[in-house]
């Protein structure tokens, strides 16, 4: 089986495409630009990157969660304008329908953004984004590398964390004590960062002045196209929505 | 050696120099330091860079700025020569076992084909089967001779055959002894001893005898048991026979969340008082799970605990057990009166430094604490994760003692463990797990009968010395010589 479309490109031309795309939606706020972005994206991620439904399916759950609370406080809470229609009403809450279009409009925005990121994600190897982004985006290597170590480290602080309220639940204190576990925590964390530090450097890396690398990263030079029309896709998504009348941009207002 | 101090660590550099490969440490570069001396540390956990094999391997090599199709021949031959490579091998190095990853590491060392190799305590995070492929790999390099080797360990039994020569460190870092291995570890053992550094058991095991060698491997001390060991000296019984049952498991499984893989699968067994219990098996089997469960830490997905016992628990990093900012308040804060406070700090050696903070101890006293703060609930059974790991000789014997006198008194003592000695020593019962399951239940001597299983070195020096004389008794550790010779 040969490489999916979207992982064979460069990861800083890619990030480059998410970031462009992340901040055209946030410019939209109608509800039915942001779905047309959702459907390009599941597009491009399951037919050229190669990635399944459920991916995006398990990503919703929690972003879908979080855009509900958006659309429920926007409807119930934004003051209604004038000549506001209520389609529905408890008690004191009361729905305003451009209240709930906004809320809509900043949930499915949200999802949006959401579902390029997974593309972007899922689409890239943690690896390859680290070389690309020292090589490409002239980022120190000091700091692309600490990423890694960074991505390495999160599951280690989540078990240590667990062994430590383990700890405490087994000496049968009163109550546990979350303070002193996170004391414990950061003693722990610290010492193991500077034992990766000293490892790090007894290979050369505090040394490093000209650095090569093992991986062959696609060059970004090359997916300059890939960039350009990822973008030209996304400003005609946004003409198709203004043709249709659908398109609204910000305009500085926070509520609806 | 390789530079990082005081190139990269900042540190104060009182005097002296450091020649390596002809150049002063202090003057020459750490780039080119780096590239003469490789160090190996002790925890696979913290020395990993990347998150795949291949960029783990190269990653020094990018450092030292080699090209690519340079590296890619570098990276592939030090794979094959620690048996990295083939399909067996997962890609990421988070899939790999300890042992594994320790390889990994090494690969990339000798990616960088240093002159020099510095391996410090390279085996002591790994179980039984990880250390055994590690230490094969290193025996492979010390034989081929084409660098020099300095290995840093307490535990020297598995390397005494590789050792052209030792040098010991004393307490304040000075150089204590120095010399071939029969110069330190024989004409200075008297020296060692004052000192608290570890002798090879097999040493000890000779010195036991009357022996002035130093055997370098079970078949050349089996050589000196069947020589020197006294014709009819009957080994006094041991095994008292245990008490009323304490903790029954019956049928317990345990996962880490659905879908995960069982960590104890149906595990069935009885501690009973005043038992001595060491639970063995490969990292990952279940050991520190089931102990949880036996302490009522974790509660059980299927199956019953029944438990008539207070149950303290030691986990294997003290510090996951501090809660307060005093060693007096370690104490307190579960409730124990002033009077044992004091009673159990002076039983630690630790009444001075009762109002220490807990974290600013060494590992030895952090230890030490961790376990009397398990005994502040007078507990029936103590049950311990690994409470020899990373301690010297005299702390790990002074811990040892005060099991045995925690035993004397009637207490059940269940040791998790990969210190086979530990267990020759002292386990009057062995429990095996293999994937959350019991393999083997039952005495100690039985437990290391099999040829195949990884036995302690006396008790290898032993098995080997009855298939000459059939009258030797198989023993399995030093405490059991010392016993049947009546000392």
């Amino acid at each position: 089986m040969s490489v999916p479309y979207l992982l064979r490109r460069n990861p800083t031309a890619k990030l480059a495409v998410t970031i462009a795309l992340s901040l055209l939606l946030v410019l939209v706020i109608d509800p039915y630009t942001p779905l047309l972005f959702i459907a390009f994206a599941l597009l491009a991620g399951v037919a050229l990157g190669g990635i399944g439904v459920r991916t995006y399916a398990r990503a919703i759950v929690p972003l879908g969660i979080v855009a509900l609370g958006f659309v429920w406080s926007n409807a119930a809470f934004a003051t209604p304008a004038p000549g506001d229609t209520v389609p529905a009403a408890w008690g004191p809450v009361r729905i305003s329908a451009s209240g709930l279009l906004f809320g809509i409009g900043i949930a499915l925005r949200g999802l949006a953004i959401g579902i390029v990121s997974v593309t972007f994600i899922r689409s890239t190897d943690p690896t390859d984004l680290v070389v690309s982004l020292v090589r490409d985006a002239r980022v120190p290597y000091r700091i692309a590398y600490a990423m890694l170590a960074a991505y390495r480290f999160l599951p280690f602080v989540a078990q240590e964390y667990e062994q430590i309220r383990l700890a405490q639940r087994v000496r049968g204190l009163p109550r546990t004590r979350p303070l002193a576990g996170i004391i414990a925590l950061f003693s722990t964390a610290l010492r193991r960062a500077t034992r990766i530090a000293v490892a790090m450097d007894a290979r050369g890396f505090a040394s490093a002045t000209r650095r090569t690398f093992y991986r062959d990263v696609p060059s970004v030079s090359s997916d300059v196209p890939f960039a350009i029309v990822s973008l030209l896709v996304a400003l005609a998504v946004i003409a198709l929505s203004a043709a249709a009348g659908w398109l609204r941009l910000w305009d500085g207002r926070f509520s609806a | 050696m390789d530079g990082v101090i005081p190139h990269a660590l900042d540190a104060h550099w009182d005097g002296g120099s450091l020649v390596v490969a002809g150049r002063e440490t202090r003057s020459a570069s750490l780039a080119d330091l780096t590239r003469q001396v490789a160090v190996l540390f002790q925890d696979p956990e913290t020395q990993l860079a990347m998150l795949e094999v291949d960029d783990e391997v190269a990653f020094g090599l990018e450092n030292h700025g080699v090209d690519r199709a340079e590296m890619r021949r570098r990276v592939a031959s030090a794979k094959a020569r620690l048996g990295l490579e083939g399909e067996r091998v997962p890609r990421r190095l988070d899939q790999l076992s300890g042992g594994m990853k320790q390889r990994v590491t090494l690969a990339s060392l000798l990616a960088l084909e240093p002159r020099g190799l510095v391996l410090d305590e390279p085996t002591a995070n790994l179980d039984g089967d990880g250390a055994r492929a590690v230490l094969d790999a290193i025996a492979e390099l010390a034989r081929d001779r084409s660098r020099s080797l300095l290995l840093i360990e307490h535990r020297l039994d598995d390397v005494l055959a590789l050792i052209d020569r030792v040098a010991v460190l004393g307490d304040d870092g000075s150089l204590a002894l120095g010399g071939t291995a029969e110069e330190v570890f024989v004409a200075g053992q008297d020296r060692l001893d004052e000192l608290g550094v570890w002798i090879p058991q097999l040493r000890l095991l000779a010195r036991a005898l009357g022996s002035d060698a130093l055997p370098r491997s079970p078949a050349e001390a089996a050589r000196i048991v069947v020589e020197r060991w006294p014709a009819h000296r009957s080994v006094p019984p041991a095994d008292p026979s245990p008490g009323a049952p304490a903790i029954v498991a019956r049928g317990v499984s345990y996962r880490y969340g659905r879908g995960a893989p069982w960590a104890v699968d149906g595990v069935g067994l009885a501690v009973a008082s005043g038992e001595f219990v060491a639970l063995v098996g490969a990292n990952g089997s279940g050991k520190s799970t089931l102990g949880l469960l036996l302490a009522g830490a974790l509660r059980a997905a299927r199956g019953t605990i029944d438990s008539t016992a207070r149950v303290g628990y030691v986990f294997q990093y003290p510090e996951h057990q501090l809660v307060t900012t005093t060693v007096a308040g370690e104490f307190r804060v579960t409730g124990a009166p002033e009077e044992r406070v004091a009673a159990l700090l002076a039983r630690i050696g630790l009444a001075a430094l009762a109002e220490a903070n807990p974290f600013t101890l060494s590992h030895g006293q952090k230890r030490r604490l961790s376990v009397a703060t398990a005994l502040a609930i007078d507990p029936d059974v103590l049950i311990l994760d690994e409470p020899t790991f990373g301690q010297d000789r005299r702390h790990s014997e002074e811990l040892l003692a005060m099991l045995e006198e925690l035993h004397r008194e009637g207490r059940a003592v269940v040791v998790i463990t990969h210190d086979l000695p530990l267990v020759a020593d002292h386990a009057e019962r062995v429990i095996e797990l293999r994937d959350g399951r019991v393999v083997f239940d039952g005495p100690a001597q039985r437990y290391f009968e099999p040829a195949e299983r990884g036995r302690p070195p006396v008790a290898e020096a032993f098995r080997i010395a009855r298939l000459e004389r059939a009258d030797v008794p198989p023993l399995l550790g030093l405490r059991a010589v010392q016993r049947a010779l009546g000392r």
